[in-house]
């Protein structure tokens, strides 16, 4: 079930608080992926990078749907 | 004086130049306008109150640069996260009283306009966002409860923006990689080498203040662009990083070289030794031409040879003059440090380098920095006594917002007499598009399309003005209070009145706000040259006490931050007042290098009674060498002299003691030039 997180009484979006903490993960997970190099092997980072912002995003969601 | 012009020079015909920019900016524009209509249309959707907000976030987040928009992202987000909790909490701690309430704001307000100083870049920019996303809330709301819904609602629909915004430029910009920074690394090499080779040729006529202006408003511009390029991309940043490491001591070595080079040029133009130096001067050029072609250890190798070279020539002739030498040999050491660092400037594009970057900070001082608060934080109270004691009801809160804003932005500059003319053209140009947005191309339609294109109106000169560096700030103002004035919701109206209204609020604010800049920032463009030129000696009389290699190159940093603020003021561009304050910071720069440099050339060698005696003298006198500079230089010369006859006496020290007394006749020539100034 999906509600307004409550952060000491100050009410975020479900959505708004999962984008925080998928930005959060993304952050880390680009820079490892630029030192391993993955860049290099896919035809469009910026496409890789919103599909794989996306796919966490949704993930969160689906958990915590869940 | 150079004229002050408000708006950039128009040409006829428009260069092909300008063109492409117009184009570009045309691009840009329409991908704004994508951005903006996703962002509205997610929040429309999602049947949010306040969804213009999340259109205003993706117009204003909006940059010709896509590095910038992803950095600009990340900070719009902290900023807005930071400004919502503040006041959250200001509402808590004064929920009955509006007057600490707006006491508890102004010190918000100050503590982000001192950090908007401090910081650089778009951390400065999180700051400013900080402080004026709290006003924003409480012009919303009047009551804690609400407050807590409303800082909530803006942080979802910014955070809407920043992903529609994010998502537009991630699908339509193709990275470049290291390619699109490429050119002004490689261009700085050819550029070095013209440099000296002017220097080495006409040493008279060589403008040393004009070059290391330039290399300091290029510099930073670098420093800039490899902020945004590694935004961009996150290898890019990894390199990026190096690359800005291996910049540390770019501006302090290219400073010694030139100076050297202009140096030894004019005092060795009568010399006898002047075809060798000419000949060591060739083989320099040659190794700053090979430079790209060779390794570390081959850079090394020719400079030793060079260095090898200089000893023999000198050791050949029948009395060796001991200062010459050390000129050269100073000449080619500053020769192989410029190199030195431009070789990891070049390996920054493959390693990892995991220093610190300096300059970390802008040259600013604490006590700037808290005035700067200060004035943000009465102007903020002056706004709010008008608001509550002529109870504006409409419009009035706005105004705050407003007044906060273009305060923040305006404060954090060096220059915010300069500033202010340029957000006024940017906040009250927007008010025709604006009207004619809201007021007459809206309401003749209706549907979601028709409202995206009535914002073309707006956004597309915007974002012309954003493609043209001169003009780049004034386009953020103008999306920024345009974006205000028409900010469209669920239900839209289109009352004149109402937006009338605002208009008056932005009018009061811009006359606040000239009035409050005219009262604490009075122009008087000798008085900043001055005042940097203060500072810059305090630190300069401390220089004892920056010696160790960490310090002593934040010293050189602060230094080059310092002619980059000259330069950054636009009143005193192309004056003598800047021309002479960047000299006077480039000579203490050069003073401060050969004060160093002599202290570890003898901070080993045991030297006689009297020669003690004599430095004791010459480091009491340091601090006060303007103020008795007859008596400094002479206690210098005779300390030089001293040195040489000592090298004499002491061979197995004679190189060092050579090259302190060269330092010290060095030091006492910067003196008599910085006494002779009239700063």
């Amino acid at each position: 079930m999906l509600a307004n997180v409550d952060v000491y009484g100050f009410y975020i979006s479900p959505f708004a608080a999962d984008v925080v903490v998928t930005l959060v993960i993304f952050y880390f997970l680009r820079k490892v992926l630029a030192r391993l190099g993955i860049n290099h092997r896919v035809w469009h980072p910026n496409l890789f990078e919103i599909a794989l912002f996306s796919i966490i995003l949704c993930l969160i969601i689906l958990v915590q749907a869940s | 004086m150079a004229e002050l012009r408000w708006l950039p020079p128009l040409e006829f015909p428009v260069s092909p130049e300008n063109m492409a920019r117009v184009w570009a900016g045309l691009r840009f524009g329409l991908i704004t306008l994508l951005a903006f209509s996703l962002a509205l249309f997610v929040g429309f959707e999602a049947l949010i109150d306040s969804a213009g907000t999340a259109g205003m976030t993706a117009a204003v987040l909006s940059q010709p640069n896509a590095g910038a928009v992803f950095a600009k992202s990340y900070a719009r987000l902290f900023g807005t996260v930071s400004g919502g909790v503040a006041t959250v909490a200001l509402y808590w701690i004064f929920p009955q009283a509006p007057w600490l309430f707006a006491a508890g704001m102004a010190v918000w307000l100050g503590i982000c306009a001192y950090w908007g100083g401090k910081l650089k870049y778009f951390a400065s920019y999180a700051a400013i966002l900080g402080g004026y996303t709290a006003t924003i809330i409480v012009m919303s709301t009047n009551t804690p409860e609400v407050a807590m819904v409303i800082a909530g609602t803006r942080v979802s629909v910014i955070v809407i923006g920043i992903l529609t915004v994010a998502f537009i430029f991630g699908i339509i910009h193709i990275r470049k990689g290291f390619k699109t920074y490429l050119p002004p690394l490689l261009e700085m090499n050819d550029r070095i080498i013209a440099q000296a080779r002017q220097a080495v040729s006409d040493p008279v006529s060589y403008d040393h203040v004009a070059t290391m202006r330039k290399w300091a408003a290029d510099t930073e511009a670098m420093h800039q662009s490899l902020v945004y390029a590694g935004a961009e991309d996150p290898e890019v940043e990894l390199h990026a990083h190096s690359v800005r490491c291996g910049m540390n001591e770019f501006f302090a070595d290219i400073a010694d070289f030139n100076i050297r080079l202009k140096e030894l040029g004019l005092i060795l133009q009568e010399s006898p030794h002047r075809a060798f130096v000419q000949e060591i001067n060739h083989g320099l050029l040659e190794a700053f031409n090979a430079r790209l072609d060779e390794t570390d250890a081959q850079a090394d190798q020719r400079m030793a040879v060079l260095e090898k070279r200089t000893m023999d020539y000198f050791a050949a002739q029948a009395s060796p003059s001991l200062l010459d030498r050390s000129r050269v040999l100073h000449e080619i050491h500053a020769a192989t440090k410029l190199i030195d660092t431009m070789n990891r400037i070049r390996r920054g594009r493959e390693t990892f380098d995991e220093e610190d970057i300096r300059p970390l900070g802008r040259a600013t001082t604490i006590s700037q920095n808290l005035y700067n608060g200060f004035v943000v934080a009465i102007t903020f109270m002056v706004a709010w006594g008008i608001y509550i004691v002529d109870e504006w009801q409409t419009g009035g809160l706005l105004f705050v917002v407003m007044i906060s804003t273009l305060m923040i932005v305006v404060t954090v500059t060096e220059d915010p007499a300069s500033m202010i003319k340029m957000a006024h053209l940017g906040a009250l140009g927007c008010v025709v598009p604006a009207l004619i947005c809201q007021q007459v191309l809206m309401p003749l339609g209706s549907g979601f399309p028709w409202l995206v294109l009535s914002y073309a109106v707006l956004i597309i000169p915007c974002s012309i003005l954003k493609s043209f560096p001169s003009t780049a700030g004034m386009g953020n103002m103008f999306m920024m209070f345009g974006m205000m004035l028409t900010l469209p919701d669920n239900q839209m109206d289109y009352n004149l009145q109402l937006f009338l209204n605002n208009v008056q609020a932005l009018v009061g604010a811009s006359v606040l706000c000239v009035a409050s800049v005219l009262i604490f920032y009075p122009v008087r463009n000798k008085e900043k040259g001055l005042r940097v030129v203060r500072h810059g000696l305090q630190e300069l009389w401390a220089i004892p006490q920056y010696l160790r290699k960490d310090r002593f190159s934040e010293w050189e940093d602060r230094q080059q931050e310092r002619i980059g603020f000259i330069d950054r003021i636009a009143s005193l561009k192309g004056t003598v007042v800047a021309k002479e304050t960047i000299q006077e910071l480039l000579i203490m720069l050069r003073m401060a290098r050969c004060f160093r440099r002599q202290h570890f050339h003898l901070q080993n060698i045991n030297f006689s009674d009297s020669l003690k005696r004599l430095m004791a003298q010459v480091l009491w006198l340091w601090p006060r060498q303007l103020e008795n500079s007859d008596k400094f230089r002479e206690l210098a010369q005779r300390l030089s002299d001293a040195l040489v006859a000592e090298a004499e006496k002491t061979p197995t020290h004679g190189l060092e003691l050579a090259a302190a007394a060269q330092e010290w006749l060095m030091i006492a020539k910067n003196n008599e030039v910085l006494a002779s100034l009239p700063c």
